[in-house]
């Protein structure tokens, strides 16, 4: 084994493979840098090219587009708040809030140690154990896939902040969202609305990228931003572009943990990365001595969600490999890439090719290598670019989303979509509900119930066959393990605040602060805040409602003869809806005493507002104007809405930006931009 | 790898022009690049399959083909979208079997076939039944033993039409099926998974999801159920030769909106016949897991408006139809 593995080190390190290799590596990482491309497109773009090539080089290529877009989704989630990649997500809040705090150099370093390391990690584990491994991977059936979403979907205590009944609020949200399209046990459309764009749910990528990228920028328009600044303020110290040593400190835990955690969720097929992030997340906050920093910049979170994505995609090449089945898309991609080389993934391939095998081995171990020098040469440019003024790149930001979101499936729906979800973002945000827990319940939703109704099926509707093996009570220990610990945190933390102060207005704190930088302008309306909270918890116990008794009944189809109803699962999740609403309601109104006012500013809302307005138009010119002329009058008017007043930067800028924007989707990645159409002849 | 880029968009510049200035260039048809509209992901069988084809078809046209992916609604964003464009020839794309003839029975959609001028059907999809290598059913007829001896059998499949098989086969034997449960899945990758792990019994798969576990001895195909044998696996025979003249039988077909010249229509009917004639893209193809084969335009028609009426009565009977 060793020899082969020299072999294949010997065959990669020819300057033939090592440049493709390198580009792979670099394509990937600013592919994956550009939010709404993610990995999987780099790979899918990258095919193309791989077709005249021999078998390694073209795999090299492939591997390094993965790798390098899987670290490149953090770039931008640190420095823009907007996930280059879903399994950037869980590293979004952290990342962006070291970026402001003049640490952007920082958390991307931690975000790329973290990152190869997991993926090293990963790679050695794949390497060693990959047929074996796979093996062990069969074992999980429908009944012991239930377990793990269930057990996964705990993450939403750790994940929900402050509050844990708006965590579990938006946990459900995010389930019922993930019901929209094909009814697992039927194939038949479910809450789709007669909409085909709506058959295979709604896409993950640009619902992503609104909700956690434009209410961040909708909060800059209702900041009064005429006083030019930094969009990330430059480091303030040394320390700050480093990792110190109290952060490796830091690190070390929640990286063994990431990657361990990201190598186990890689090698059992259908789960993924972005979930091998956020169960990073997840252990790095169990382990926490600091868990106040979670959200707000913590070294730990950030270590923890990186090495936890990087390590799945060393891991899922273990089910390719060893039983011919990709373990996610992206594997499920690489799959047609062997295909056209006359290679069968899977366990022969270790016979027919062993040199191919081990030449990707030799390749995987470099590209982690590349990817480390790579990354840490490019990091400077890609800070450089996101440190211009905020005036200039919240513009160019928003068509950069609008695009990626238009990209991955080329439709303009999900442009929609992506503006849409940026208003239930900015709302949530408002009213202090967690995202992330939407977005984990939006990823698990999909696992817990089809696994679930598959289970019903096959058992006759008996639920013993979710207890039915001891991996699957082991899953369910780890469950009632994990729910017992955030309860007991919960419950401490409660009487820690109570003997150390009487209750105060937590909740009113952060909006009065969010409207004081407009202090001079004038016109100030007065809010209750406790008004906004019951308000908003009352219009969501209400869309519960509407849904059970008008929305479901007449989008849901029960045909008889497919195990449990199809009703069954939706009206559970109603129910909970309805549940923690209600209860949400009841609290505050016990708590009402606690709560102060809000000065809400009638110019930031007049500005938020035209902001929307601005979306909308700019939509509809992509659909009527296509991509260039309504991009440059897009970046014309939200930079002026922005206060941005130097014209001589502002309209270059409008032309330059989308050209290049053009010419890099149109030529460089074979992606159609919306046209003229009126020169659609 | 920079100057090529600066040649792409030199060219592109050069065909921009040539577009503006195309009232006075009159040339025949085409005179410029065809956009071809594949209706699923790229990466995949279909999106890989269609690609090979028009790379060769691309000589005979003597234009471009440029392809471009619509995926999403289960494969019939692409069709509604092409069957808004111009009938001119110059944007056609996939019209495969399911978004033909499954689809508009599970769904709304807004197309009908009367809606696509169709070029050419290009090859066949494939589907087989397998069972894990240590099953108890070594051949088609122990399989057929134990359902007709009331066994509950779980079958695992991404679609209903592959589901439909053991419906038509109750309707042809005149025996009752319900014994055989489908359990779906999202793909068929997951539905071989499930097989391996022996979480369900059987599968019906194509040969992506069967053939490379065949090789390895895990998984063992006891049939065909399309109406001829798997280039891949050649040695296991088809149902019709078994004696059960039941199969599900799908294709990959290629059309314009309808409305298009007959002659044009003629002459990219004739670029993909070359296409699908072409030895090393067959086996490419038969790599895929496709049947290479040709229907002409006209044949493919007849073929989705036979399977739309037949897969309509049959989804009815299992009660899978869309609310009306």
């Amino acid at each position: 084994m060793w020899d082969l593995l020299f072999n294949g080190f010997a065959e990669v390190l020819a300057p033939g493979n090592l440049i493709y290799l390198l580009g792979g590596v670099t394509v990937g990482i600013i592919l994956g840098a550009i939010p709404g491309l993610t990995a999987t497109m780099g790979i899918a773009m990258v095919i193309p090219l791989t077709l005249t090539l021999p078998p390694i080089p073209s795999l090299m290529m492939l591997m390094g587009a993965y790798k390098g877009g899987i670290f490149g989704g953090s770039i931008a989630a640190i420095l823009l708040c907007a996930p280059g990649t879903s399994a950037a997500a869980a590293t979004v809040a952290d990342g962006h809030a070291l970026a402001k705090a003049g640490k952007a150099i920082k958390a991307l370093k931690i975000s790329l140690t973290a990152s190869v390391i997991g993926d090293t990690f990963s790679d050695i584990v794949l390497i060693f154990l990959a047929v074996n491994l796979a093996r062990v991977a069969l074992q999980f059936g429908p009944g012991e896939f239930t377990a793990v979403a269930i057990m996964a979907l705990t993450i939403v205590g750790p994940a929900s902040g402050k509050s844990l009944l708006k965590g579990l609020i938006t946990a459900v949200g995010g389930l019922m969202l993930a019901l929209i399209g094909l009814d697992p046990g039927t194939s038949l459309p479910r809450l789709t609305f007669d909409l085909n764009e709506l058959v295979d749910g709604i896409a993950l990528v640009p619902m992503l990228i609104g909700l956690l990228t434009i209410p961040e920028i909708m909060a800059q328009y209702e900041e009064r931003v005429r006083t030019v600044k930094a969009h990330i303020p430059p480091p303030s110290c040394k320390d700050d572009t480093r990792i110190t040593r109290k952060d490796w400190k830091q690190m070390v835990r929640p990286m063994i943990s990431g990657s361990l955690l990201g190598t186990v969720i890689g090698i059992i097929p259908g789960l993924g990365p972005t979930l091998g992030a956020f169960m990073g997340y997840d252990a790095a906050w169990r382990q926490s001595k600091h868990r106040e920093e979670f959200g707000r910049g913590s070294v730990e979170g950030i270590a923890g969600a990186e090495s936890g994505n990087n390590a799945v995609s060393g891991a899922n090449l273990v089910p390719l490999l060893g039983l011919g089945v990709p373990g996610d898309v992206e594997a499920a991609i690489l799959v047609g890439a062997f295909l056209i080389h006359d290679l069968t993934p899977g366990p022969l391939i270790f016979q027919e090719a062993p040199e191919v095998i081990y030449g990707l081995y030799a390749g995987l171990l470099l590209a982690n290598l590349l990817l480390y020098c790579i990354a840490r040469g490019l990091l400077p440019t890609f800070t450089k670019a996101a440190g211009l003024r905020v005036t200039i790149i919240f513009p160019v930001m928003l068509v950069l989303c609008a695009v990626g979101s238009y990209a991955f499936n080329q439709s303009l729906f999900d442009v929609g979509v992506t503006f849409g979800f940026g208003l239930l973002g900015y709302g949530l945000n408002k009213l202090n509900f967690p995202r992330a827990t939407f977005l984990i319940g939006f990823i698990l939703g999909p696992l817990l119930e089809d696994n679930f109704r598959r289970a019903m099926v096959i058992s006759e509707g008996h639920a013993d066959i979710l207890f039915a093996s001891p991996l699957s009570i082991g899953l369910w220990i780890f469950t009632v393990i994990s729910v017992g610990t955030i309860l007991y945190s919960k419950w401490r933390q409660r009487q820690r605040v109570e003997a150390l102060a009487p209750p105060k207005p937590l909740e009113s704190e952060e909006i009065v602060e969010a409207s004081a930088a407009g202090e001079s302008a004038g016109g100030y309306l007065r809010v209750s805040n406790f008004a906004m909270q019951v308000g908003g918890a009352l219009v969501i116990f209400c869309f519960f409602l509407f849904c059970y008794l008008v929305v479901f009944p007449a989008q849901v189809e029960t045909p008889g003869g497919f195990g449990v109803s199809a009703l069954l699962f939706p009206n559970s999740l109603l129910f909970l809806g309805l549940l923690f609403s209600g209860l949400l309601v009841l609290d505050h109104i016990r708590r009402r005493k606690t709560y102060g006012y809000s000065k809400m500013n009638y110019t930031a809302a007049l500005r938020v507002c035209s902001y929307v307005l601005g979306m909308v138009l700019y939509m509809l010119g992509l659909e009527f104007l296509g991509f260039m002329i309504s991009s440059t009058l897009g970046i014309l008017g939200f930079c002026i809405l922005l206060g941005e007043r130097k014209m001589l930067v502002v309209g270059p800028l409008a032309i330059l930006a989308p050209l290049a924007i053009y010419l890099l989707f149109e030529y460089g990645l074979g992606v159609q931009l919306p046209g003229m159409p009126w020169l659609d002849s | 790898m920079r100057r090529l880029k600066l040649g792409t968009i030199l060219a592109g510049i050069a065909a921009l022009s040539l577009v503006l200035l195309g009232g006075t260039a009159m040339a025949g048809y085409p005179d410029k690049p065809v956009t071809f509209i594949v209706n699923y992901g790229a990466g995949g069988t279909t999106d890989l399959t269609s690609r090979l084809l028009c790379s060769v078809a691309e000589k005979p046209l003597g234009q471009t083909i440029t392809v471009v992916n619509k995926p999403g609604g289960g494969g019939t964003v692409g069709p509604t979208y092409l069957a808004t464009r111009k009938p001119n020839g110059y944007t056609i794309g996939v019209t495969s079997f399911s978004p033909m003839a499954v689809a508009p029975h599970m769904m709304k959609v807004s197309y009908t076939l009367k809606d696509f001028a169709f070029i050419a059907g290009v090859c066949r999809y494939l589907y087989g039944v397998a069972v894990a290598a240590n099953s108890p059913y070594k051949t088609w007829a122990d399989l057929m033993k134990a359902i007709e001896s009331g066994k509950r059998l779980t079958m695992a499949t991404p679609s209903p039409v592959q589901a439909i098989l053991f419906p038509r086969l109750a309707k042809f034997t005149g025996k009752k099926m319900d014994n055989v449960v489908w359990v779906r899945y999202k793909s068929g990758k997951e539905t071989t998974v499930a097989l391996l792990g022996g979480h369900v019994d059987l599968i019906v798969g194509n040969p992506m999801d069967i053939a490379p576990q065949v090789k390895t001895g895990e998984l063992r195909m006891l049939a065909s159920c399309s109406p001829v044998r798997w280039p891949l696996l050649p040695d296991v025979p088809t149902l019709h030769e078994l004696g059960y003249k039941v199969d599900i039988d799908s294709w990959l077909g290629f059309a314009a909106p309808a409305g298009i010249k007959e002659d044009r229509r003629a002459k990219l009917q004739n670029a993909f016949k070359v296409a699908v004639e072409d030895k090393h893209i067959q086996k490419k193809m038969i790599d895929l897991g496709m049947a290479p084969m040709f229907m002409s335009g006209a044949e493919y028609n007849q073929f989705c408006e036979k399977g739309f009426v037949e897969m309509g009565a049959d989804l009815k009977t299992v009660g899978l139809e869309k609310k009306k």
